[in-house]
């Protein structure tokens, strides 16, 4: 545990914890990425009161068809429903607190705990208890001790989330100035979407916010850290210049922490072929006719090689089309589970080929991901150490020249080099922080 | 260390005297997180003492067990006697000038060691109650597995030692008191093990049964039923020496009803636990609270014939031992429960310790002190409120 962070009781106060984000100076307290007790308010602070990821509905097609996932580190099951509804639960038995399913996924009629055999039923009422005549004595009452139920639950273009936090606004009002990037990246095509290929999962020794805050922000580190994956992907003779990336570009940072950047060139450079010619042929051609149809200027075709993030934890790049969670695991470690995004209606040939091209780029061997991972990881590592962690971070990238009058763009927009939407990811995780749930 | 209000004042279960045949035999173990050494003395008594040199710490013996005429640190060479004296001390003369009093610098004694049958229990407390009004109404039925015949028992096959990510109230708890996850939990190793002629599972969870609780946080629950001993667990031919000799012989000593007591679990509050039937015995060392190490020994009559106890010994190691079918499905439950535990919303839920609330009984005609139906969580609320006792109680 982090002592320094901590006062003499082991308490942090509100203003010690709002003080490590100072947005308005750009600079940053790294101690908000190794101290445990920090952490242990992130949960309750954080992820017990946001919209977290749960699933794509195309995972869940069927009634009875379970995706067994987390909210941060509680284990849920999300649940189709025979009313065709989705329902989440925490998957924790009541009755000495087993998991309830050991299943990644399938479909069932019931759940049953692998301890004593209490079953659930999809919703995740208790309805069957073992010896309930002879050792209960018809004396349980099974509407009480039932798993604690997902209160909100939202799907926005199949894109399923939850929150703990019965009070919380809906998940629109939650996106806020985020909704309209939002469905500029998810609502593309009547079809809808479908996640492809699986799921992959990969731990990392690293916290949570360096892999969101990348997505949410960091067009910068590209161009360096992954050159060498640029220039490796680009077809034999071609001259390795042609691997650096576009330069103009906007960030957009959403007051609610979100936020994306992308590029605006009207050609597509080389990080519109990252998943190679079939699938670009497709992102480029029929797909963004459609687009353009749907949602006109400039969603249609003039953002591309995008990241995002939707605070605190669900992230996407359009165009390369892997969407992921940042599952935390402690102070200095996450659980990545992802997912390639396909059109529903694509021919098969362009979801191979972007199943593929996630595979080659972006999932738990891809070469970009390896060089995200390494930089984390060493940050982590550099935490270690006494003088490491009192050293203040440089998140002044742009600081100071935001607007909120751009003619494309809504929202407060910096340039795609910058860390504006750092700053806002920040300081909605420090307003969180720093707000105690009430008793 | 709030476990130190738990393990620093209970009596802890540290071998079995079989262990300690001759003088000069010692077993290293742990009370709680703490490493002792216990040694039998050329007297014949039996004394235990932290396993840590004054010096700078060492363990002062690195042997699981064996036998020695004394323990010298391997750090920087003190040497001890088998009593734990501190006797020898290199450079006493040029290094020390003479000046080290020794009789001041022997390892931590544990003030009281005391038995049970074969079973050695010792306390840190000094002015602990005696280990016989600790196990108080629990002796009746700890004496159903190790004072059956005479010749009381002995430990064969060697330890059985393994590490678990969990907690070690999961294991004491449900040893204690849980019959109850035994046909759901266990269900495909009884079946694996019922003999070719048996068409299902029908025989074993089905019957009347009964649990007890003991005010000092003992527990134990078995079936009702008596002829078919050592069936499924050993295979049937151990039954010639339980449903034969043995059994002959401890209903003369024990009386019926405890001789119809099968197929049980049973806990000595805090982490000493029994199968009796299926003549396991094990220790739950607590390796933080989400940690434990096991160390798990197969126990026999000392008269049974040579064959039954190669019988036990096999048996055990099938179902109940780092390997056994049955231990697998415990292990499974208690990791995972822990790894749901990381949750934050988990961690806010409260558990049900409700089963049979209210039905216990003191009146049974065959079983003494508070019964309850041997599907139910008396002895588990026994448990919980001997340990929530102790943990809010200040040392």
């Amino acid at each position: 545990m982090g002592a320094a962070a901590s006062n003499g009781n082991g308490k942090l106060s509100s203003e010690t914890l709002r003080a490590m984000v100072d947005e308005k100076g750009g600079r940053l307290d790294p101690r908000i990425y190794e101290d445990r007790a920090i952490y242990e308010l992130e949960l309750e602070r954080i992820f017990a009161r946001s919209w977290l990821y749960l699933c794509h509905e195309s995972q869940l097609t069927k009634p009875g068809d379970f995706f067994s996932t987390y909210m941060a580190e509680d284990p849920v099951l999300v649940v189709r429903q025979k009313d065709g509804s989705i329902r989440a639960f925490l998957n924790q038995c009541r009755h000495r607190g087993m998991r309830i399913c050991r299943a990644d996924g399938g479909n069932a009629r019931a759940f049953t705990c692998s301890y004593h055999g209490w079953g659930y039923d999809l919703a995740g009422k208790l309805v069957s208890v073992p010896h309930e005549a002879d050792g209960y004595r018809n004396e349980i009452d099974k509407s009480q001790w039932g798993p604690l139920q997902v209160p909100r639950i939202e799907s926005r273009h199949g894109l399923v989330f939850g929150t703990w936090n019965e009070s919380a606004p809906s998940f629109e009002d939650y996106l806020g100035d985020m909704r309209w990037y939002f469905d500029g990246y998810f609502d593309r095509t009547a079809a809808g979407t479908e996640v492809v290929g699986g799921m992959h999962r990969w731990v990392l020794q690293c916290n949570w916010k360096f892999a969101a805050e990348q997505f949410c922000s960091d067009m910068y580190h590209a161009d360096y850290s992954h050159i060498s994956a640029l220039i490796a992907q680009l077809p034999e003779g071609v001259d390795a210049s042609m691997g650096r990336l576009p330069t103009t570009g906007s960030q957009f940072s959403s007051r609610n922490g979100h936020g994306t950047g992308f590029f605006t060139d009207p050609g597509v450079g080389t990080v519109g072929n990252i998943n190679g010619p079939i699938a670009s042929g497709w992102y480029q051609g029929p797909h963004q006719q459609r687009a353009i149809e749907r949602l006109g200027e400039p969603r249609g075709s003039q953002i591309f090689g995008g990241h995002m993030t939707v605070f605190p934890t669900f992230s996407f790049l359009p165009q390369i089309q892997t969407l992921r969670v940042w599952h935390p695991r402690g102070p200095g470690e996450i659980e990545v589970w992802a997912w390639a995004l396909v059109d529903r209606d694509a021919p098969p040939e362009v979801k191979n080929a972007v199943r593929l091209g996630v595979l080659r780029t972006f999932s738990a061997g891809g070469i970009f991901e390896q060089d995200d991972g390494e930089n984390w990881l060493e940050i982590q590592k550099v935490l270690r150490g006494h003088k490491a962690r009192q050293q203040k971070l440089n998140l002044a990238m742009g600081l100071g020249h935001d607007r909120g009058d751009d003619q494309r763009f809504p929202g407060k927009i910096n340039n795609v080099y910058g860390e504006e939407a750092a700053r806002g990811f920040y300081r909605q995780w420090a307003e969180m922080i720093s707000t105690e749930v009430p008793a | 260390m709030r476990s130190q209000r738990v393990f620093g004042r209970s009596w802890l279960f540290l071998c079995h005297a079989s262990q300690l045949p001759k003088p000069g035999d010692f077993f290293s173990t742990y009370m709680g997180e703490d490493p002792v050494l216990v040694v039998r003395q050329k007297d014949g008594s039996i004394r235990a003492f932290l396993n840590q040199c004054r010096h700078r710490g060492m363990r002062i013996c690195r042997a699981d067990c064996g036998n020695t005429r004394a323990f010298t640190c391997s750090y920087h060479g003190w040497g001890y006697d088998l009593a734990g004296n501190l006797v020898s001390v290199p450079h006493e003369a040029d290094g020390y000038r003479n000046e080290l009093d020794k009789s001041q610098w022997g390892p931590l004694q544990v003030p009281r060691i005391e038995k049970f049958h074969d079973l050695v229990f010792g306390n840190w407390e000094p002015d602990a109650g005696s280990l016989d009004d600790h196990l108080g109404d629990m002796k009746w039925y700890l004496e159903t597995a190790f004072n059956a015949v005479e010749g009381g028992t002995e430990v064969i096959g060697g330890m059985h030692r393994w590490v678990l990510k969990c907690n070690w109230k999961f294991a004491a708890e449900q040893f204690c008191s849980d019959m109850y996850h035994a046909d759901t939990s266990h269900i495909s190793a009884l079946i694996a093990q019922m003999p070719e002629s048996t068409g299902s599972a029908e025989p074993m969870f089905a019957r009347p049964g009964r649990q007890f609780s003991s005010r000092n946080g003992h527990g134990t629950g078995f079936f009702l039923q008596g002829n078919r001993y050592a069936t499924n667990f050993f295979g049937e031919s151990a039954d010639g020496w339980y449903a034969g000799p043995f059994r002959e012989e401890a209903l003369a000593r024990l009386g019926a009803s405890r001789l119809n007591a099968w197929g049980g679990h049973l806990t000595v509050f805090p982490n000493f636990s029994v199968l009796p039937t299926v003549h396991t015995m094990r220790v739950w060392h607590p390796r933080g609270p989400g940690e434990i190490e096991v160390w798990a020994w197969a126990f026999v009559e000392r008269k049974a014939p040579p064959e039954v106890k190669d019988l036990v010994r096999k048996g055990v190691l099938r179902t109940f031992s780092v390997g056994g079918t049955w231990e697998q499905d415990d292990g499974e439950n208690w990791l995972e429960i822990q790894k749901v535990l990381r949750g934050y919303q988990a961690r806010r839920q409260l558990l049900n310790v409700a089963m049979g609330l209210g039905h216990d009984r003191s009146d049974d005609p065959d079983f003494p002190g508070r019964i309850n139906h041997v599907y139910g969580e008396m002895a588990a609320r026994g448990f919980y409120r001997r340990w929530a006792e102790m943990i809010s109680s200040e040392a």
